[in-house]
């Protein structure tokens, strides 16, 4: 400034926009560039690297994960050994889980009627509400405090980045970014951890779209319906021995299918609403690291396990509530399950399934988990939510009384795979997206193409078989 | 149903149309004024948006070059001339329409608003070239001058629009850039491409197909009546003269050098950066990562199907998509100079 008055606050902004116009395009680089060697040289001045040893253990590693030839079937082997791991894992703490909650419930049963509680008092409390809560939390726990800990000494060692990066290709030619391989394998344990980790997607058009698909991963709710009929369809044709692997082998069967799912909805997203170029795509590949066990302990089981189960258990308890009213109401001699189900009849058998089917889906819009006992329960006319021990039962119950086939089974196992996401991953949805308008696509985009392909493949069935 | 339930029920239904017609703000009238208020501000903003590029041009708007820009009658663009000659925007003069100073900021600040608008989809939300302008024409009207300020700061104050246009500064400044239309430059020269028009988005279409892209290095080898032949370094482009009269280029110092980028790279080469060739999120998830200009960087190994690329840079082992190892220009570096990082 030639004058001595003080500058004024227009003159500073006047001339700093002049300066900025005066700069080369290139100064922010400068900038970067500046602060990178200045780490760098605090790096060489604290940190001693010995001689690098020839091609080091990583690099070889890193040649046979990402190879051409192995790369993706060590992928999917590895998937199927984390399910069989689950599956056969979480059976005993599953069971020992429900006999102590439910003999719980007993006990409180028997209390409430010594004090002379009404018997309708008893009924929602206990036989509705609680079973219900019980029920998710025997499911749910044991798969989900083995299965999140494996997934994150797979993060820990280092290799869910190349798996991602092994992925990447797919994801491109669909439109969408890499790092949905991340998103969702972490769908595998809970739709709405899943949608939470699309943070790590910073193209807002990507981001969206991993979103969107990211419910055509089963997820651990999903999963006891998808064991199930495997087992009665599938692994019952095979001998004891290897049930538990074929069990396995057709939920891989089922995620394959969600896989490919979410390849086509986001490659249709990506033409058309969410039209766009692909964005950068970077993904850092860290060096292969011992996992740590007290961090994986503390992520898998208090981040992701408790957090999620916690979610589950205060959607579950209402859920519970309205199974036992649907089916203690009665209306002119029928439950209102019973009424609603028959309602819904003819539109089940237009996909593939029936009005029980999708009367426990609509039920278990706050938990998935609660999907199969509330078709038992209403199968039997039980009073509360049941479970069938012994495998014989269950196949007399479904293929004998009910008319199950082998179309059923698919058809429910493509409607377990493709249907809504349940409430919390829609409210997360809404939460991470900010947007109604988002939240409802996502939540009934899924619905229809569940609706569509269980009715093609019905329709199919039926007309060629 | 007697006379007297009738008669409730009309009424209420009457008091509910009228709560539907005259809601403050939410009502269907209140929505229908303010539809109209904005149809109109469009209005006179593309109308000035025209008559400001006629200038820039040298020439002057007309009522029939407004009402051909506008798709509306001769008579309704008379009208609007008139109208915006009553708010102090225009004056009529005998060979065409003149911006008055306001006119001139206002129009100034409209295609401010567009082409940061253009560079935001180009940059933030990846959208193609040729759809950037249709988008940016129709949300351009619906930004206040402080959400402009708010997405110039948020950008990184670019200078030019993804087209290649500069963009006008808060105070009303609009650089000029000195270019020709490639149909006009000498066969034989070097050029960089510094502008592609962005209006019919069909001719730009046409020009991003063949392969023009800003800060291209090009050289006309032949031009004919049907086609215009360009040498970009690696290979021949071609393009029909109407749509090589909408590419812009400025004179090059020195001979057409292809750029080397890092995608072409072979496991276990090396090269250095010299610079990175995209705006926006991508440019700042490069130099996040280390990839500056000067830093080595090594290829490791490919992906399953031949993509994506690992690259050893700065330690770290980072992969990248063709397409960001195709926007980072780089200088080879023999394999001796790899194994010793700088």
């Amino acid at each position: 400034m030639a004058t001595n008055a003080p500058p004024t606050a227009g003159d500073i902004l006047e001339s700093a926009e002049s300066l900025r116009r005066g700069l080369d395009v290139s100064f922010r680089d400068e900038i970067v560039g500046a602060i990178y060697e200045d780490a760098t040289a605090i790096a060489r001045a604290a940190v001693r690297t010995g001689r690098r040893a020839e091609p080091t253990w990583d690099a070889k590693l890193d040649r046979i994960l990402t190879s051409r030839i192995w790369g993706i079937p060590i992928m999917l082997l590895g998937l199927a050994a984390v399910f069989w791991i689950t599956i056969v894992g979480a059976n005993y703490p599953s069971q020992a889980i429900a006999t102590v909650l439910f003999g719980l419930e007993d006990v409180a049963v028997g209390l409430f009627d010594s004090l002379g509680a009404p018997w309708w008092l008893t009924g929602f409390l206990w036989r509705g509400v609680y079973r219900g809560l019980a029920w998710v939390v025997a499911v749910m726990l044991p798969p989900m405090a083995i299965f999140f800990p494996l997934f994150t000494i797979l993060e820990n060692l280092g290799y869910l980045p190349r798996a991602a990066f092994n992925m990447d290709w797919l994801f491109k030619r669909v439109g969408a970014h890499g790092k949905q391989a991340l998103t969702m394998s972490m769908g595998f344990g809970c739709n709405a951890a899943g949608v939470i980790a699309c943070r790590v997607i910073d193209s807002p058009r990507e981001r969206l779209i991993a979103i969107l698909t990211n419910n055509f991963v089963p997820c651990n709710g999903r999963f006891p319906t998808l064991i199930l009929l495997g087992i009665v369809f599938v692994s019952a044709a095979f001998p004891p021995s290897v049930s538990t692997f074929a069990a396995a082998g057709s939920v891989l069967a089922v995620v394959v299918v969600g896989v490919l799912f979410t390849l086509l909805v986001s490659w249709a997203l990506s033409r058309t609403v969410l039209k766009g170029e692909a964005s950068s795509f970077t993904l850092e590949l860290p060096p292969y690291r011992r996992p740590n066990v007290g961090q994986i302990l503390y992520t898998s089981l208090i981040d992701r396990t408790l957090f999620v189960l916690y979610r589950a258990v205060i959607m579950a308890a209402p859920a519970g509530g309205v199974i036992w009213l649907l089916s203690n109401v009665f209306v002119g001699g029928d439950s209102l399950a019973a009424l609603v189900s028959g309602s819904l009849d003819p539109l089940g058998r237009a996909v593939g399934l029936d009005g029980v089917i999708l009367l426990a889906y609509i039920i278990a819009i706050p938990a998935n988990e609660i999907v199969v006992p509330t078709i038992l329960m209403t199968y039997t006319g039980a009073g509360m939510m049941i479970e069938i021990d012994s495998l014989t039962e269950l196949q007399a119950l479904l293929v004998g009384e009910q008319g199950w086939t082998l179309l059923t089974a698919v058809s429910l196992m493509l409607f377990s795979l493709l249907h809504n996401p349940c409430s919390t991953t829609i409210w997360t949805i809404y939460k991470e997206t900010g947007s109604a308008k988002w939240t409802t696509i996502g939540a009934l985009m899924p619905l229809a193409i569940a609706f569509i392909v269980c009715f093609l493949v019905a329709q199919g069935a039926r007309l060629f078989l | 149903m007697n006379a007297a339930s009738w008669f409730v029920l009309l009424a209420l239904a009457a008091g509910a149309v009228a709560l539907v017609l005259l809601w403050p703000r939410r009502g269907l009238l209140d929505r229908l004024r303010r539809a109209r208020r904005l149809a109109e501000r469009v209005r006179i903003e593309d109308a000035l948006k025209h008559i400001h590029a006629r200038e820039q041009r040298g020439t002057l708007a007309t009522p029939e070059s407004l009402a051909g820009k506008l798709s509306v009658s001769v008579r309704q663009a008379l009208e609007l001339i008139s109208a915006m000659e009553e708010g102090g925007l225009v004056q009529s003069t005998g060979p065409g329409v003149l911006l008055s100073p306001t006119g001139h900021r206002t129009a100034l600040r409209v295609i401010r608003a567009h082409r940061l608008l253009e560079r935001y989809l180009a940059d933030e939300l990846r959208l193609p070239l040729e759809e950037l302008h249709a988008t940016a024409d129709r949300r351009e009207h619906e930004l206040s001058e402080e959400e402009v300020d708010e997405l110039e700061a948020q950008l990184g104050y670019p200078q030019q629009d993804p087209h290649g246009d500069p963009i006008p500064t808060s105070s009303g400044a609009l650089e000029s850039v000195e270019s020709t239309a490639l149909t006009d430059w000498p066969v034989g020269r070097p050029a960089r491409v510094v502008h592609l028009e962005d209006e019919p988005a069909e001719a730009l279409a046409g020009i991003v197909a063949a392969g023009f892209a800003l800060g291209m290095q090009i050289e006309v080898r032949r031009i004919s009546k049907e086609r215009l032949v360009v040498w970009d370094g690696e290979a021949e482009r071609e393009l029909a003269p109407v749509f090589a009269s909408n590419v812009f280029v400025t004179g090059l110092p020195h001979p057409v050098r292809p750029p080397q980028k890092l995608s072409s790279l072979e496991p276990g080469q090396a090269g250095r950066i010299i610079a990175l060739r995209c705006e926006g999120l991508s440019r700042r998830r490069l130099l996040d990562l280390g990839l500056t200009p000067g830093t080595l960087v090594e290829c490791s190994f490919p992906g399953p199907m031949g993509e994506p690329t690992a690259y050893r840079v700065r330690g770290a082992l980072i992969a990248l998509r063709r397409e960001q190892g195709d926007e980072i220009e780089i200088e080879p570096v023999s394999a001796a100079g790899a194994e010793r990082p700088s």
